[in-house]
């Protein structure tokens, strides 16, 4: 039973991720002080400086036909480093309009000592301290003169909030990996694919995460806390005749290895995979179409993150390439009145499933906070890091980044909810009224989805995209829903959000990760499914590559 | 069919690299040959040939690193991977798919969502179904691919004049051949506590910025097939220690220093005592250099290449050339633009002076003590290894080649090297007449030094190796140091003045400009002792197109070269300025 098989531990360990931090927050803070004060005669110095050390302890196994196709364990210790010259008001970060590159980059990673060798550590803060300074007056310098060269600003906000000091030092948590178990249970599950020769792709891995997170500022904050995450993925892949390539994919979350699914039920999950994939690769193709359709709720939950979330990551509000879509909205109806929005990565459970957007404080050292971002209909907040925008001076701990990249305002823990909701029946019953009075012959249900993207620029067409993994036509006359393939979900999110009808009683959850200018940073996104008037679809891009020519070489016996 | 069968050491048919995995010889070679014998009698697709000829290539290799900063590891890692290579060729011997690139799909790969089958990581588990079914996959894959390839060279050369004849491919005796050699354990805690012990030193060296010390250990054992009957295994293992530092003048300058040993076995690393040595002779080498002078002037007159330096300078500019490359043709015709082509016409010619010899001495294990990376028993294509004389009495006499024939080159030399073509354990042999002991060879440059009425000659004794600039050097100083833009650039890490007095003056950042091969037929005299150098050579035809490795391990020997005329310069940019801020090693100084 793998639930046996690891170990979730609050006390320290011998060989723990979990040390002694005291010796570390010193050992920054005295490079920090140093830095400081050497730079105060500077012509532009310093005003603000953090260090933020990211120890990580990983473990990644992977499994493919019954056998392991790679096994690794690492501890390393990453740096990352905001440091900012000028003021709160205008500072080295301040956009600078009209320049194409605006890259987000902090520079990579820099990696430290994962032991607390402090004149090690001090050593290699110092030499990039140095260059980040540098590299902060060269852009400081730069933005003050694009200031006066352009017309005046839309959003006259500070570049920086001030937040309060925090003085924090978490719960230690960690955990072991038992390697030999996971890697057999691994074999064992993927080992099932090689009895399907017509699944060409099979991958079956786990990835375990425990990150301490040491935050020290100029401002006086000194924090430690920790973050974990389990993760077990299962990836299947089968070609239609016609060279389509059908992938599908399951992913499970958890804080612990313990919280994973069991071999039994990953086998079950497998079992079920194979059969859907089979019936997939059989499927006929769907044709590209306008009308209505439902999103399950794990669909519709990807859709209001890449329609809805990613137009509410405040710092964009601020960018004048931006389309800024809800800039002017707070306070105004922009969805149905039965819809609520709510970010809150403080939440660690819904319905019994573990949200990945959990965390305690976020990568610019502010406590996360939840945000209701729609309240039934009408648009209350955006989600804020450290970079103020009109009406919303502070950060309410969404400053997200992906350890080397520059923290910006992120997505966390997406949760939908609804007052018109509807059974299941119900809602199709709802959708076959819809296709009907639009005359239409059939509508469609998107079951599983893989992810999405969306732009959010001015140059580009605001559209999102959806990408449906599983898809059924639903006919008006109630003949049995058809499973149909390639096909993509398309539009642009005012208009959608008008024609969202209604919602179901369920619930789906997705967590991923979301990548995006900062880096990627683990989310979830749950939501009722939806019942929407009406949806665009495209065809999907199509391998030309003919399936194998050969039938799979017979397997022999091993035993 | 004649079967020349070898077993150096043969252990059993299970067999583990370092114990972290176990494989079946025999169950891998039964999937690889069952899969062959159906692929080249069933695999075709309507109109198109059947493939004429495949070969498998299956490598399980673990690779090890840790790497230390100032006493404490920075990095850490050990993996293992597996993974196959298939060469499968439409045609036939005289005219097949290969020796053509497609810009499209070379470039920019198939937009088609196709199976991988060049470096195509499979499962290290190596049971005889998981081979089969990733085999299965990429020989299909491949086929497609080649079949079209070979469809597109045909319609290219319909619409070309091609006067060359040259076969795409040379026919060779299969034979099977087994090096199957204990791997040496790599004990990862113990070389942590090593690189920690060394790299602590710079510590004491307060006016380098940055610095690290690294070692790797990398065994492989290779399995390969082809349908030609070839069969081998090959086990192949390297050990590298590289110490890199950094610092910045005060005029901000990037001034670097490194040091590396390649030992083929782990137990070959020199001793604790030897490389606290020297690791603590780098630093003050660099120490020492920040504070001289640069060269004022661009100087050109007699240089010195001494140890380590005259080997890398033979490395990075004389042994590239030495190496047979076919020209690819393309859509755009046959491209024979490869700053490594100059040797290629040039067989029968005289490429160093008459009292120089140069030698492949693959066969050679070590030479006067040291293990060379250069010896292997097996080449990539099955054939034995075996020595060649490259260049007898100044005359170029042949190119080290594989199986892929050129105009001049019409044999293998058994020199396929992670993936292509590629030089081994290169000796630059002199004759007595012209060997001159170290002081015997200042005075000889002294005295070109004074008939050009020169204040001072050269002597270059540490070249930056280019493995070492991009891996090491660039990394640790955060991408100050600056890598020579342009051919015939060398880095110097170690060069002195050389006055006529006899004082010698360290020089600060100088680089060689405007080498070219055709100085190498300008050495005038050589040192008596040979200096032996193994090193990471690049591949000499790019990883991209062969799909082999970025780096081959290859060794030199050669004595000191003196140089009748080379040019030195300064090094020369918009430097960034040094840190504003003090080193916190030098606190309470």
């Amino acid at each position: 039973m793998i639930r046996k098989n690891v170990v979730f531990l609050s006390l320290l360990l011998s060989f723990s991720i979990a040390n002694a931090s005291d010796v570390l927050i010193k050992g920054l803070q005295d490079e920090m002080n140093r830095t400081m004060n050497l730079l105060k005669g500077e012509e532009i110095p310093p005003y603000y400086i953090a260090y933020n050390v990211t120890t990580l302890k990983k473990v990644n196994i992977s499994s493919k036909n019954g056998s392991i196709l790679s096994s690794a364990s690492s501890k390393n210790r990453i740096l990352d480093i905001d440091l900012r010259v000028g003021d709160y008001k205008f500072d080295n970060t301040h956009i600078i309009r009209g320049n194409p590159i605006q890259f987000n980059f902090a520079g990579g990673a820099i990696q430290l000592p994962s032991e607390d060798n402090i004149p090690a550590i001090q050593n290699i803060i110092w030499n990039n301290t140095d260059k980040r300074f540098r590299a902060a007056v060269e852009r400081y310098k730069k933005a003050e003169t694009n200031q006066k060269v352009k017309v005046s600003e839309e959003d006259n906000s500070p570049d920086f909030s001030k937040e309060e000091a925090i003085d924090y030092n978490g719960n230690v948590k960690d955990f072991d990996v038992n390697i030999p178990q996971w890697e057999a249970m691994l074999k064992r599950v993927s080992a099932k694919f090689l009895n399907f020769p017509w699944i060409l792709s099979n991958n079956v891995f786990l990835q375990t995460e425990v990150q301490k997170k040491v935050f020290v500022n100029t401002e006086g904050s000194k924090m430690t806390w920790y973050e974990t995450n389990a993760r077990l993925f299962i990836i299947a892949e089968t070609k239609a005749d016609d060279g389509m390539s059908l992938p599908l994919y399951r992913s499970y979350f958890s804080f612990a290895p313990d919280g994973l699914p069991t071999e039994e039920q990953v086998s079950k999950e497998i079992d079920k995979m194979i059969e859907l994939l089979n019936e997939l690769r059989k499927a006929p193709m769907a044709e590209t179409y306008s009308g209505p359709a439902i999103l399950s709720g794990e669909a519709a939950g990807v859709f209001f993150h890449e329609i809805f979330g990613h137009r509410v990551e405040g710092h964009r509000e601020k960018d004048p390439n931006s389309s800024q879509t809800f800039k002017k909205s707070v306070g105004k109806l922009i969805m149905p009145d039965f819809i609520s929005i709510m970010f809150d990565p403080t939440r660690k459970l819904l319905n019994n499933t573990e949200l990945s957007g959990y965390y305690e404080y976020d990568n610019e050292g502010v406590k996360a906070e939840k945000v209701l971002s729609v309240d039934k209909g009408v648009f209350k907040s955006f989600l804020m890091s450290r970079s103020p925008i009109e009406d919303f001076p502070h950060s309410n701990g969404h400053g997200r980044a992906q350890a080397g990249f520059n923290p910006v305002s992120r997505q966390s823990n997406l949760i939908v909810e609804s007052t018109h909701q509807v059974s299941q029946d119900s809602l199709i019953k709802l959708l076959q009224l819809q296709i009907k009075e639009q005359n239409k012959e059939y509508g469609f249900y998107f079951a599983e989805v893989s992810g999405g993207f969306t732009f959010t620029n001015r140059t580009i067409p605001n559209a999102f995209n959806v990408t449906p993994l599983v898809v059924y036509k639903i006919f008006a006359d109630g003949r049995p829903k058809e499973l149909v393939r390639g096909v993509d979900l398309i539009g642009t999110p005012l208009t959608t959000f008008k024609n969202i009808l209604a919602t179901g009683d369920d619930r789906g959850i997705f967590n991923g990760i979301c990548g995006a200018e900062s880096g990627g940073v683990p989310v979830s996104a749950s939501s009722p499914s939806l019942l929407i008037s009406n949806i665009e679809v495209q065809k999907k891009q199509k391998s030309q590559a003919k399936p194998p020519i050969l039938e799979s070489p017979k397997l022999i016996d091993n035993n | 069919m004649k079967k020349i069968i070898i077993v150096i050491l043969f252990i059993s048919t299970s067999f583990a690299i370092a114990q972290e995995f176990k494989y079946n010889k025999d169950e891998i070679f039964r999937a690889m040959k069952d899969e062959i014998d159906r692929s080249m009698k069933d695999l075709k697709l309507e109109s198109l040939q059947k493939p004429y000829y495949i070969a498998y290539t299956l490598k399980l290799r673990k690779s090890s690193n840790i790497k230390s900063s100032l006493g404490s590891v920075i990095d850490s890692n050990s993996f293992v991977y597996a993974s196959i290579n298939v060469d499968l060729r439409v045609g036939n011997y005289k005219l097949d798919n290969s020796n053509f690139f497609d810009v499209g799909l070379g470039f920019f790969g198939s937009t088609d969502d196709e199976e991988v089958f060049k470096n195509r990581r499979i499962p290290y588990g190596l049971s005889y179904n998981s081979i089969r079914r990733e085999l299965w996959l990429a020989t299909d894959a491949a086929y497609k691919q080649n079949s079209e390839i070979y469809s597109k060279k045909l319609s290219v050369m319909q619409n070309r004049v091609l006067k060359d004849t040259t076969y795409d491919f040379l026919q060779v005796e299969p034979s099977v051949n087994y090096n199957i050699q204990d791997v040496p354990y790599f004990d990862m805690k113990q070389n942590a506590e090593l690189v920690n012990t060394l790299s602590a030193i710079f510590k004491d060296y307060k006016d380098i910025y940055s610095s690290s010390v690294s070692i790797e250990n990398v065994p492989e054992i290779t399995f390969y097939f082809n349908s030609e009957g070839m069969k081998y295994i090959n086990t192949d293992y390297y050990t590298g220690i590289e110490v890199g530092c950094f610092t910045q003048n005060n005029d901000g300058m990037p001034l670097g220093n490194f040091y590396s040993n390649y030992s083929v076995n782990p137990k070959d690393i020199p001793s604790l005592d030897s490389l606290k040595s020297a690791v603590n002779g780098t630093a003050q080498i660099l120490t020492n250099t920040c504070k001289s002078e640069i060269i004022d002037e661009p100087y050109s007159g007699p240089v010195i290449f001494a140890g380590q330096a005259a080997a890398e300078l033979i490395a990075q500019q004389f042994a590239p050339q030495l190496v047979a490359i076919r020209p690819i043709m393309s859509e755009g015709g046959v491209s024979t633009d490869n700053r490594n082509s100059i040797f290629q016409n040039k067989i029968g010619g005289r490429v160093l002076p008459e009292f120089l010899s140069l030698k492949a001495l693959p066969t050679i294990k070590d030479y006067e003590g040291t293990n060379l990376l250069g010896y292997f028993q097996i080449d990539d294509d099955g054939l034995k290894s075996k020595d060649v004389e490259i260049v007898k009495n100044g005359f170029l006499k042949t190119l080290l080649s594989d199986r892929v024939p050129t105009r001049r080159v019409k044999q293998s030399a058994a020199h396929k090297r992670g993936g292509a073509p590629m030089y081994s354990t290169l000796q630059l042999f002199s004759e007595k007449s012209k060997e001159l002991n170290d002081k015997q060879l200042e005075q000889k440059m002294l005295k070109l030094v004074k008939d050009r009425e020169l204040p001072y000659g050269i002597i270059v004794k540490k070249i930056v190796n280019q493995n070492i600039m991009y891996t090491t050097l660039y990394r640790t100083s955060g991408g100050l140091f600056q890598i020579p833009r342009g051919d015939g650039k060398l880095a110097v890490a170690e060069a002195y003045k050389v006055y006529p007095n006899g004082k010698k003056e360290l020089i600060r950042g100088a680089e060689i400009n405007n080498l070219s091969v055709s100085l190498f037929k300008d050495i005038l005299f050589t040192g008596k002792k040979s200096y032996a150098l193994n090193l990471l050579a690049p591949s000499v035809i790019s990883s991209y197109i062969s799909g082999g490795d970025q780096y081959v391990g290859a060794s030199i020997i050669t004595p000191d070269l003196l140089f009748e005329d080379v040019e030195v310069k300064s090094i020369e940019g918009s430097f960034q300025k040094p840190p504003l801020m003090s080193n916190p090693l030098s606190k309470g100084e």
